[in-house]
């Protein structure tokens, strides 16, 4: 079994940004891989909103997804689980 | 597609919060409006559609909705900021329409109309010739073909294919529309017909290419802010959750506070009045003085009964909206209170032009809009510290954002104050629905009954102006409720005050 921390901000411009459709995407991931342990955490905004346009922020097990879209979200979790 | 996160989502919001950042910023270039299409969308490359200067252009026309300003001819050269000074003003602005296509946004979708697919496989038996009663369809070299001419969209060729070789397909936007108010211009894009229209909003998420919008107030909410005016917001029952899952409803009013407004208040006390109403009117007038109650809350519905079935009017109750009703409480402590509506509708934008309303409401913006003002003031809800406690409404009152809430909040009023009074009741939650509801009730089929309509899909939480997924909206909405001191809207101190 796979562990895969998916770590999403749901600061207010992540949140502008679709930071809700990414965890409701997962959390159907979550439906379709019952066998692996994906484990979804709402976390506060990592700040790196400062210098760049970068959100959503999502971290995939240590990995940082700036602009982070559902599907390369979803592209990096099966990633995880298939590699 | 309302509640799926796509490229129009985004750009609506990035929209609302530039405009919001120009609003908030101290001088008056005007330059940053023509800039702002550039800024949105940066690069040469077009990303969804044939150029990026015809991208830049839609974003413009979006822009000017989100200042309250009308779209641009597509004929005559101008500036996005054409008339901007004019719109800079620290009070409501209002020109029709509030729904608008863009136009050259509009890729002109075909309407209703049945295509053979490539899954036909020329069968022997060949149903679909058979079955059409105007003899549209014949047997082509490689499949069945209709002749969209002799065509009357009955269906029943689609009905009998055995392999689904045929399918229908529909202007998404003409789909959404409970009232059918969506025709076609010369070029055969979609044209609002004003007198059907009920500003729902329906037509604005549904659309694929993202060609409709609806004008907002946040330019004027934003000057009249910085103005130093005592600003009060009033947020609908909706609000829960909208804001991301750590944005709590006491971090919200902080943050509505940091952005200037002097105090908030929940609509949903302003329900707890109104169901209150509702239940004493259906008592005293249902069945001996009209047939049946209609609720008042929703104005799309209000609006669809005066425009399609006028002579049920009188039975919609005459009880003051939630909203009305909150910003009468704020008005009695403050009367020279300046209040905004926050909430998830866009047709509550035409109710408080009503002349009854207007001097209640002097702005109304959406939870999109808002978290736009959040984000353009670099207000990070979900940092805030502090959590404001909030107790203004009751369970019931709360509940009035999900479908079934408000029927829910006046029958238990009724059966509270006259328990022995039984009370059928009807509800709808999008405008085709209710048309069929209030169809039944022209026939005499809902006499004695109270009728809920809403025009959203779920009721408020479905609303077009809303962040969160409806679901979702409906769960948190529920939590929330279940949080208020006070069961019912006979045990809420705010709203007895009121009565």
């Amino acid at each position: 079994m796979k562990r895969v921390k998916v770590e999403v901000c749901v600061g207010t411009h992540c949140t502008m940004m679709g930071a809700m459709n990414i965890i409701e995407l997962i959390d159907d991931m979550k439906r379709e891989y019952q066998d692996q342990e994906i484990e979804v955490e709402t976390v506060k905004c990592f700040q790196d909103c400062k210098e760049a346009r970068v959100a959503p922020v999502v971290v995939i097990n240590g990995d940082k997804i700036h602009n982070a879209t559902a599907e390369r979200v979803m592209a990096k979790i099966t990633e995880v689980i298939k590699g | 597609m309302k509640g799926i996160y796509t490229p129009i989502t985004k750009i609506r919001r990035q929209v609302f919060a530039e405009v919001a950042r120009i609003a908030f910023e101290e001088d008056e270039d005007y330059s940053k409006l023509d800039e702002a299409p550039f800024k949105i969308l940066p690069g040469e490359i077009a990303r969804f559609r044939d150029s990026i200067f015809k991208e830049r252009s839609i974003v413009g026309e979006r822009i000017r909705l989100a200042m309250g300003l009308s779209l641009r001819r597509v004929d005559e050269h101008s500036r996005v900021s054409l008339d901007a000074e004019k719109v800079n003003v620290p009070h409501r602005i209002h020109t029709h329409p509030l729904v608008n296509v863009i136009t050259f946004a509009c890729e002109a979708c075909p309407t209703k109309s049945f295509y053979v697919t490539d899954n036909c496989r020329k069968c022997l038996a060949h149903p679909c010739v058979t079955v059409c009663p105007v003899n549209a369809v014949s047997l082509q070299k490689d499949r069945a073909y209709i002749d969209k001419e002799k065509c009357v969209k009955c269906g029943k060729c689609k009905e009998v294919c055995p392999y689904s070789a045929i399918v229908s397909f529909e202007r998404p936007c003409a789909v959404a529309c409970g009232v059918d108010a969506i025709e076609s211009d010369h070029l055969g894009r979609a044209k609002i017909n004003e007198e059907k229209c009920v500003a729902c909003g329906m037509c604005i998420v549904n659309c694929p290419f993202g060609a409709i919008a609806d004008k907002s107030e946040i330019f004027q909410l934003i000057k009249a802010l910085k103005g130093g005016k005592k600003i009060y917001a009033e947020i609908a029952p909706s609000f829960v959750g909208q804001f991301g899952p750590l944005a709590t409803p006491g971090k919200i009013i902080s943050g509505l506070k940091r952005l200037g407004f002097e105090d908030v208040v929940e609509v949903a006390l302003g329900a707890d009045v109104a169901s209150i109403h509702e239940a004493e009117v259906f008592v005293e007038t249902v069945p001996e003085k009209q047939p049946f109650l209609g609720t008042s809350c929703c104005p799309s519905w209000t609006m669809t009964v005066e425009k399609f079935f006028p002579e049920l009017r009188e039975n919609i109750s005459s009880s003051h909206t939630p909203m009305v009703e909150t910003a009468k409480t704020i008005k009695e402590k403050d009367p020279e209170a300046k209040i905004v509506f926050i909430g998830p509708c866009i047709s509550k934008k035409l109710e408080a032009l009503e002349t009854e309303v207007t001097d209640y409401i002097d702005f109304v913006i959406t939870f999109e809009e808002l978290i736009g003002m959040f984000v353009a003031k670099d207000i990070d809800l979900a940092d805030i510290e502090e959590d404001i406690k909030i107790q203004d409404a009751s369970v019931f009152g709360r509940g009035y954002a999900n479908s079934g809430g408000v029927a829910d909040a006046i029958i238990n009023n009724i059966q509270r104050l006259y328990p022995d009074r039984k009370i059928d009741y009807a509800q709808a939650d999008s405008l085709t629905d209710c048309r069929k509801m209030l169809a039944m009730a022209k026939a005499g089929k809902r006499d004695g009954y109270l009728i809920e309509g809403m025009a959203c899909p779920g009721g408020c939480i479905g609303g077009p102006g809303t962040v969160l997924p409806t679901v979702k909206g409906e769960r948190r909405v529920r939590e929330f409720a279940k949080t208020s001191p006070y069961p019912t809207a006979l045990d809420n101190p705010h709203s007895n005050d009121r009565i």
